[in-house]
């Protein structure tokens, strides 16, 4: 029986490894790799991480160190726009999204327009998981350990597509489409890759859970010859609202 | 009695404002219970919202200590290498756990339900005391952790799979004061935990989440109602359930219960979790309630107002038995006392001026009741006026002390009415004499003074010295008594009149003998005369009316006879005499008629 349960631990190791990587899609041979960092503004310039929900009393800060602030990067999708698309990049693509646990691996999952999304149940419960934004994405019925249900096609770009637990307050999850496959998700220290981007001038966007983030320095990337481009820098603005504050 | 009357009102009155109170004052004794009852399961309400906050902090302290030891081991630095790695290996499982164990021993008290060791990506590293063999999934979900990966540390409220946490999270550092991780600690709410609260706030307590019950301290069947109760807490303001949430009525077992309900925070609450309060009502108070559950001691003198109660029955009691003793039992025997005197002759009727009210209008009816008499007697006499015809003026004057049965000159009726001067009967009356007469007074009847003097009877006192008074009358003479002439009538009967003495009260029963002879016939046992007695009077009569010249054709025997025995039954009945002797005699030229009680 702890064979088992070693097993069953190693099995969901193995997937994390394969679901944290940042989301990227598939894109062109013949393109090119455009890696970055998305830094956080200094300590102190940041916005205090929200606060959901309250127990019987607020929460109050670490006596040891002060808390970082908002780190909104883990809830980011950098997507570059401008340059010539490949139609093969425009293909919808089929793409996993993972529960781990609480929550999916990641907080936001992008997909190209008229791609499903697989979810699969890593985790030990069953959520029962449901759409408020797009019901009918999904049915609403109990995904098993080890299950997985596959969403309808997400048709609609930048329309974001929340993924909601029935039986869990703080399960939440946002599925967000683009038009084509240049984007990709944020590591927890920032970092990204997108491959396969075709020669051209990008100008570099960073989606934060519903919508774009606005007030951030114009930020592109040029990619001719056959080298790749050097790695890039997006800078977030201080006071960065939190998904759902007004900025 | 007008005033009897008032106090027997007044009485009445306070005896229903009395009976109105004890009938109505449960019910603001009962609605002061309830305010008692509302106001207890309300503070209960709010005394358990203060010991889960107190609670909470308890636990967030518990939490940061827990972390400040994580932080002092080695076992910071397992949680800071797990980080960085992409799985979370079985070595820092293994390192994780046992320093875990290490640690709980060192808890006091009660142990905590669950303890989890968390990287910094909210990665569990090692589990104890609940489902401890199993790590690698995240928990960053939950909000607590995320606050406390953020740096934070707080409390919050989970239901999981096995029941509802109290849990607190703090933030694991390193020696370097690096972000290591995170620990988290819970505390089932469960029975034991309701049980300890409810000893806290002398009140049951119940926890739901999600519209079940997930502990309770008394295994009372009330969750329906609460469950339903329990919807306008998404209207009310955090923590103002208490307060301002509506007071349920449940009832369960038979039994009524008060019951508030508030909502409970976290992300618990977020799923409709909410804690109720309640106790049991009191029973519903009525008039027959509030005897029962009254005690001896309550009725003590220095509760219970004994003086004040026996002084107010007192002076209640005196004044109705003076007020009744005044206008009831005073009249009463005053009027008793004039009913005796008038039964005894010594008045002839009810002095009405002195008495009052009720009394006086006793003594009014009674006066006009003799007065009625009076009228009746004279009624018959004036019928035997017409039968026999009126009497000549004077014939026989009125004796002294004699009754006049149809004395017309009764006093009027009515109140302070005065009795007018008798006036002078007619020569036809009928008139009573001697001593089967009744008494002057006995009816209350003023004496009637004989206007003029009776004429003197041959013989009357020779016979009334022979003879007692009641004995037959002797037998008549041979010789009739001289006969005065007298005019004649339009015909019968001229005139009865009782025979009355000069100058004694008594019947001459000389002349009685003297016209009925010996040979008159007896009288029988019964009393009434026989028949030939009265063809014998007729007889005479009819001779004696030939003698004076008075016609005689329309004067039947049978008419005669039927006035004669109209008149002996009246004597008897009034005078209660044995017979009636009828005696003829000359009056005024005329043929006349004596009638005699026979004792």
């Amino acid at each position: 029986m702890l064979l088992i349960r070693h097993l069953s631990a190693g099995a969901l190791a193995l997937a994390l490894v394969l679901t944290i990587a940042p989301d990227s899609v598939e894109s062109a041979p013949n393109g090119r790799v455009v890696t970055g960092t998305v830094k956080l503004p200094p300590r102190a310039q940041r916005r205090p991480a929200p606060q959901r929900g309250q127990g019987f009393v607020p929460r109050a800060k670490n006596p040891l160190r002060p808390p970082d602030g908002l780190d909104p990067r883990r809830s980011m999708v950098v997507f570059l726009e401008g340059g010539p698309v490949d139609d093969m990049d425009k293909k919808p693509q089929s793409s996993r999204y993972s529960i781990v646990g609480e929550n999916f691996d990641s907080e936001i999952l992008p997909v190209i327009v008229g791609g499903k999304v697989e979810i699969k149940n890593m985790g030990r419960g069953t959520p029962r998981l449901y759409s408020k934004s797009n019901p009918d994405v999904m049915p609403v019925d109990p995904i098993n350990p080890k299950g997985v249900r596959v969403t309808e096609a997400i048709t609609k770009a930048h329309v974001p597509v929340d993924i909601r637990d029935k039986d869990s307050v703080h399960f939440l999850a946002h599925i967000v489409a683009f038009q084509h496959g240049y984007f990709s998700t944020l590591g927890h220290d920032g970092t990204f890759t997108i491959k396969g981007v075709p020669a051209g001038s990008w100008k570099v966007k960073l989606w934060y859970q519903d919508g774009w983030v606005t007030n951030i320095p114009d930020t592109s990337v040029t990619i001719a010859g056959k080298r790749d481009p050097k790695a890039i820098e997006v800078a977030l603005p201080a006071k960065l609202a939190a998904p759902g504050e007004a900025q | 009695m007008f005033l009897s009357k008032i106090w027997f009102f007044l009485i009445t009155i306070v005896a229903g404002v009395a009976i109105t109170i004890a009938l109505i004052m449960p019910r603001p004794a009962e609605r002061a219970a309830k305010v008692q009852e509302d106001d207890r399961v309300r503070t209960a309400c709010l005394v358990t919202g203060v010991l889960l906050r107190d609670n909470a902090r308890a636990r967030i302290q518990l939490t940061s200590e827990f972390a400040q030891a994580v932080r002092q081991l080695k076992l910071s630095r397992t949680l800071f290498e797990a980080s960085k790695d992409e799985i979370i290996s079985g070595q820092a499982n293994a390192t994780g756990r046992k320093e875990l164990t290490t640690l709980l021993e060192s808890v006091s008290g009660t142990k905590p339900s669950l303890v989890w060791l968390l990287d910094r990506r909210g990665r569990v590293v090692a589990r104890s005391n609940l489902d401890d063999t199993t790590y690698g999934d995240s928990v960053r979900g939950y909000y607590a952790v995320q606050d406390a990966l953020d740096g934070y540390v707080r409390d919050d409220l989970w239901m999981m799979d096995d029941g509802l946490y109290r849990v607190a999270a703090a933030p694991v550092l390193t020696q370097s004061l690096e972000w290591a991780g995170a620990v988290v600690l819970g505390q089932a709410m469960d029975q034991e935990f309701a049980l300890s609260l409810s000893e806290n706030i002398s009140a049951n307590i119940n926890f739901y989440v999600s519209g079940e019950a997930v502990a309770a301290s008394e295994p009372i069947q009330i969750h329906k109602d609460v469950v339903a109760g329990s919807k306008e807490l998404a209207d009310l303001d955090e923590g103002q359930g208490c307060s301002s949430g509506t007071l349920l009525h449940v009832k369960a077992g038979g039994k009524r219960y008060a019951v508030v309900n508030a909502a409970l925070p976290g992300e618990a609450g977020e799923q409709q979790a909410f804690y109720s309060v309640f106790i049991e009502r009191a029973k519903p108070l009525d008039f027959m309630g509030m005897l029962k559950s009254a005690k001896k001691d309550d009725l003590g003198f220095d509760r219970f107002p004994w003086i004040k109660v026996i002084g107010v029955f007192i002076i209640m009691m005196v004044v109705g038995l003076g007020l009744t003793l005044r206008e009831v039992d005073g009249p009463l025997k005053k009027l008793n006392k004039n009913a005796v005197a008038l039964a005894q002759g010594e008045a002839e009727r009810f002095d009405e001026m002195t008495h009052r009210a009720k009394y006086g209008s006793i003594a009014r009816s009674v006066n006009i009741a003799i007065d009625k008499m009076h009228r009746d007697a004279k009624a018959a006499k004036k019928d035997l006026d017409q039968l026999l015809g009126p009497a000549p003026d004077g014939a026989v004057p009125r004796a002294a002390g004699a009754v006049d049965a149809g004395a017309s000159a009764l006093p009027p009726i009515g109140p302070g009415g005065s009795s007018g001067a008798a006036a002078t009967p007619p020569p036809s009356e009928f008139k009573f004499g001697g001593a089967a007469a009744p008494p002057s007074g006995g009816l209350g009847l003023p004496s009637m003074e004989p206007t003029t003097p009776a004429p003197a009877m041959p013989g009357l006192a020779q016979a009334q010295k022979k003879k007692p008074v009641g004995t037959p009358p002797p037998p008549p003479e041979k010789t009739p008594p001289p006969v005065p002439v007298r005019p004649k009538t339009a015909g019968g009967i001229a005139d009865i009149e009782l025979q009355k003495p000069t100058d004694t009260h008594k019947i001459p029963d000389a002349i009685d003998a003297d016209i009925l002879g010996d040979d008159a016939p007896t009288v029988a046992d019964d009393g009434a005369q026989p028949a030939n007695y009265f063809e014998q009077v007729y007889g005479e009569f009819i001779a004696l009316k030939k003698i004076c010249g008075e016609p005689t054709e329309n004067l039947s025997f049978e008419r005669f006879a039927k006035k004669l025995r109209k008149n002996e039954d009246t004597l008897i009945a009034k005078h209660d005499c044995k017979s009636v002797k009828f005696q003829v005699y000359e009056k005024d030229g005329k043929a006349a008629l004596k009638a005699s009680p026979v004792k």
